[in-house]
């Protein structure tokens, strides 16, 4: 291993690959900002450049966009609450309430620093043990990944904004019900297109993010400022707040770091489960792992409630490596075009690499590292430039923003039929806010219903129909085993508390 | 009685619930999988079972918490603040406008007008800003997605 | 006038129109641009083949001018019906296309089909393959067979598209052709071939059907072995691994890439677009790139190619009807 990273280093450290990686995460930073631009076509774009660069340099490059691009995906989730890479959802439940509040810097700078530590501790356990991790890649199967996506469902699903559990099952459910919409892949049978031709390949994720956060959210604050405007009250987010984050902040987040970066670690390994799931999975732990009193907190602008998805979620990228470099099997599609761009090169990702290629498998796995304190450099000091974009008079800004929007879904597909779905949504997004419903529990239900779906089907043609999948394989059982707790756990703490609390006034706990 | 927010809501997702579950039983199901127990129909009508039973849930609850508590100040501050929500619909229309020129007029003259009318929808009224907000903006941005990313923007087939 | 003058302004016309009907005539035959469109998103199949086969044009000198156009939506439907709504202007447009435009104009996806358009030329080829992980018990495709007869539910096929795709109609055109009820065959599908070949080395599924593309880094690396291939001799690349036909099964399946003109294009000018294809993958810089990315040649141009075409959509046509995806 350690003449493994002394080639890295020796590669990584050129001066060539640093303009790289420097390079790329500039450019993945400053795509993944614009919400709907997103990490899949820009490293595809740089496929071609990439080919008259030597295979470690366009691998390392590639690497900087894609982290960056993660990496600027948090940006636009806390500012406008505008997730563009489904990764980066999570972080908005807490981050954009964060800013909300004036406190955009600091959560940009916990974003900064959750991500960096989320992918160094990641880059080392890769280094450590990638050959062996790859083991780990395949030891998921189609049951256990049902349950990790049904673990993932619970544990966020159940917590809700609006202190209203009913409105997020709803919510939920109609996330839910919206993934069926397309060719159903088991079957190949066509599900609620209504004879679109534009329906058939079901609704993309950017698509319902963009209309009904950034979108709806646009809209609503137009309403919102011309109240504040005759009330005389001052406008909430421009803000920005200091950076700083003082010692005891920090300590409060330690844990949360190092549990959410072995949780996102692990979670990328597998090649079926990725960043989104990683960042849900890492939010719906912490804040089962909170105190009745910081539970609160989560939705409403907690700091482990923005540390734990974003550190969970860059884990996971480097995770993601490890299929795709020690086994060739692409785990997303990001990692997908990588592979490709690897595979245009000549090198072949796969048992072989670790041996035939080693230069590649580690100069990638120091880019890493480099990327990482590039990442942190080159955004700690952007951040109040950034912020001062909030500070473009509103017209402006909520003009923008509904360009970049539509421009971002239509770029990815180039139908303009997408446009009037995304005008549509808004509207939809726009009663269902006006209700007091929350727009997280729908998108987490939208991202995960077709997985759920198509994994709890596999598990059932595999056994033959039989239910016994549930509790044929250890992992699947265990993981079941976590999601039953999980849900079972407000109700016994509920019962504990009536049955302790006979002389003090019972509250009402939801 | 004056029907809640919560109500409405929960009455709607009822609704929409049932029609949700009657398409699901018009999904088309290919030869044999009649006698399968998951098909293409299962989860869908799963869907719609659970929402309509959380639907009806939510609305008796709503209804017991509405008769318990009396609570006008919903938002009471909320005159139905018709200027803001005429602005609303226009950019929505300008929604839909931008997407039916997009191709026909082409990417920068259809996006020059919909940022220019977008302004002007949000009351901005200096010829200067309008100009210099939405110029820029759209030649830089068709520069980098033509010129340096290669990516084809339609130019329009008005110029066809 | 008077007669000199006439005659000189005839033949002045007369020249005129002389050289203007031959510009004229030149103009439709001028195959110095392509404009690609692509019905799908960029870094995809269709995007690599497109923009592969440009930059192959372009550095041999025989293109003037390229440019892509990414149009998804619709399973490709979308680009198929811009080609026919907008042909006039698409005077240099070839569209790239693959087997599922056959497959889907048959389930009934779009209402076009490739004879809506006109076939330019195939250029490459991709073979249909069925793996399995290197400790599995089946080293023949012999035994496949002989078990599925037995059990089809123990014999299940995994796949990286979906139910009635490509993945799906190779294994079960593969099963009728030795003698077993295609009906019968349970097809497990994932979301790409990524998945599905995690899913075989994870044990759990047995057999794959893909791509030889996809198989071949796995297969050289010795993890998987590939059973049989669909093409009808062995292939350079697999010196080793047996063909359905050798076995005396008669499939033979390329899942091809090619290109499409607009319905309004001359037949000449086809013509012309599918030598210009053919003659580009003679040169050393086709080469580079088709090595790059794996492409095996296929080239089959003009009316070679439209009779292709309606001999795949026929087999096809039969087997979804077989299988109940064609009423």
């Amino acid at each position: 291993m350690l003449d493994g990273l002394i080639i890295g280093f020796q590669t990584a450290m050129s001066m060539q690959n640093i303009m790289f990686v420097i390079f790329g995460c500039f450019v993945g930073t400053f795509i993944g900002m614009l919400p709907g631009l997103g990490p899949i076509t820009a490293i595809a774009l740089m496929i071609p450049i990439t080919y008259g660069i030597d295979p470690s340099s366009g691998m390392i490059l590639m690497a900087g966009v894609y982290y960056g691009a993660i990496f600027g995906g948090s940006t636009s989730s806390i500012l406008i609450n505008a997730p563009g890479v489904a990764g980066t959802v999570a972080t908005s439940f807490d981050g954009y309430p964060m800013a909300c509040k004036g406190q955009a810097g600091k959560a940009l700078a916990i974003a900064a620093y959750a991500s960096f530590s989320g992918g160094t501790i990641a880059a080392v356990f890769l280094l450590v043990a990638a050959p062996m991790l790859s083991k780990v890649s395949l030891s998921f199967q189609s049951p256990d990944y049902f349950a990790l996506l049904l673990l993932g469902l619970t544990a966020v699903a159940a917590f809700s904004n609006k202190g209203s559990f009913l409105k997020s099952i709803m919510m939920t459910l109609f996330g839910l019900m919206l993934s069926t919409i397309g060719t159903d892949q088991a079957s190949g049978v066509e599900r609620f297109t209504f004879g679109q031709i534009d329906l058939l390949d079901g609704i993309s994720f950017l698509l319902i993010a963009m209309s009904m956060f950034a979108l709806s959210e646009a809209l609503l604050s137009i309403i919102s400022n011309n109240r504040d405007k005759k009330l005389g009250i001052a406008s909430v987010t421009t803000e920005v707040g200091s950076l700083k984050l003082t010692r005891a902040e920090i300590k409060e987040m330690a844990p949360t770091v190092a549990r959410s970066s072995v949780l996102g670690f692990f979670v990328g390994v597998l090649p079926g489960a990725g960043a989104t799931i990683a960042s849900f999975l890492a939010y719906g732990m912490e804040r089962n792992l909170a105190s009745a009193k910081e539970k609160l907190k989560f939705g409403k602008g907690s700091l482990r409630g923005l540390a734990a998805p974003e550190t969970a979620n860059n884990a996971a990228c480097s995770g993601s490596f490890v299929p795709l470099l020690t086994l060739g099997i692409p785990g997303s599609g990001t990692t997908a075009v990588m592979l490709g761009a690897l595979m245009s090169y000549g090198i072949e990702p796969g048992p072989r690499l670790f041996v035939d290629n080693p230069e590649v498998f580690w100069s990638v796995i120091v880019s890493m590292y480099i990327g990482n304190v590039v990442l942190l450099f080159i955004n700690l000091p952007l951040i109040p430039y950034i912020a001062k974009a909030l500070t473009l008079p509103k017209q402006l800004l909520t003009v923008l923003i509904l360009f970049f929007s539509l421009i971002g879904v239509y770029l990815v597909s180039f139908n303009a039929f997408d446009i009037f779905m995304m005008a549509g949504f808004a509207v939809i997004a726009i009663g269902l806010r006006l209700l007091n419903f929350s727009m997280s529990p729908l998108i987490l239900g939208f991202i995960l219903g077709g997985m759920l779906e198509q994994n709890l089907r596999r598990s059932l043609t595999l056994s033959d129909g039989s239910i016994s999948f549930l509790w044929d394989r250890p992992i699947t059982l265990g993981i079941l085993t976590v999601t039953a707790l999980v849900l079972l756990m407000p109700i016994i703490s509920t019962l504990r508390q009536a049955l302790s609390s006979t002389s003090q006034e019972k509250e009402a706990d939801i | 009685m004056k029907i809640s927010k919560n109500v409405i809501g929960a009455l709607i997702f009822f609704i929409f619930s049932v029609s949700y579950g009657y398409h699901a039983y018009q999904i088309p199901l290919y030869p044999g999988e009649e006698y399968d127990v998951f098909t293409s129909q299962t989860m869908p009508k799963l869907y719609a079972f659970l929402g309509i039973i959380v639907s009806i849930l939510a609305i008796i609850m709503s209804v017991l918490n509405d008769s318990r508590t009396t609570n006008d100040t919903e938002k009471s501050a909320d005159d139905f603040d018709k200027k803001s929500w005429l602005q609303v619909a226009s950019l929505i229309a300008l929604m839909v406008y931008y997407g039916a020129t997009l191709e026909q007029f082409g990417f920068i003259l259809s996006t020059i007008s919909f940022l220019i009318f977008g302004f002007l929808i949000l009351g901005e009224r200096s010829k200067k800003r309008l100009f210099l907000a939405s110029v820029p903006v759209v030649i830089v941005f068709w520069a980098i997605m033509t010129q340096l990313l290669g990516i084809y923007l339609s130019p329009g087939d008005l110029w066809g | 006038m008077n007669i000199k003058q006439l005659t000189l302004a005839s033949m002045a016309i007369g020249l005129l129109s002389f050289v203007s009907t031959s510009v004229v005539a030149n103009e439709k035959i001028d195959i110095k641009k392509i404009h690609f469109l692509i019905p799908g998103g960029p870094g995809g199949g269709w995007d690599g083949t497109a923009r592969g086969t440009g930059e192959a044009l372009m550095k041999s000198g025989k293109l003037e001018n390229a440019s892509y156009q990414n149009m998804s939506g619709g399973g490709g439907g979308k680009a198929i019906a811009y080609m026919i709504e907008t042909a006039e202007k698409q005077k240099n447009t070839l569209m790239v296309s693959s087997t599922p435009i056959v497959v889907r104009s048959l389930s009934g996806v779009f209402p076009q089909s490739f004879r809506d358009l006109k076939p330019v030329a195939g250029t490459i080829a991709d073979f249909g393959a069925f793996v399995v992980r290197k400790d599995s018990k089946y080293y023949d495709w012999r035994d496949v067979l002989a078990d599925f007869k037995q059990n089809p539910r123990k014999v299940k096929f995994s796949g990286g598209s979906s139910r009635g795709s490509l993945d799906h109609l190779v294994a079960a055109m593969a099963i009728k052709a030795g003698r077993a009820k295609p009906r019968k065959l349970v097809y497990v599908a994932y979301d790409g071939g990524g998945k599905a070949m995690a899913a075989l080395l994870s044990g759990e599924t047995a057999i794959l059907s893909t791509g030889v593309g996809e198989a071949l880094t796995m297969a050289k690396s010795g993890d998987v072995r590939i059973l049989a291939i669909t093409s009808k001799e062995r292939l350079k690349v697999l010196p080793d691994t047996p063909t359905l036909t050798e076995m005396g099964y008669n499939v033979v399946f390329a899942n091809w890439r090619g290109f499409f003109a607009a319905p309004t294009m001359s037949d000449e000018k086809v013509a012309a677009y599918a030598k210009l294809l053919g003659d580009v993958q003679e040169t050393p810089e086709w080469t580079e790139i088709q090595e790059r990315n794996g492409w095996v040649n296929m080239y089959n141009p003009d009316s070679e190619f439209y009779a292709f075409l309606e001999k795949q959509e026929k087999d096809l046509g039969v087997l979804m009807r077989e299988l109940g995806f064609l009423k």
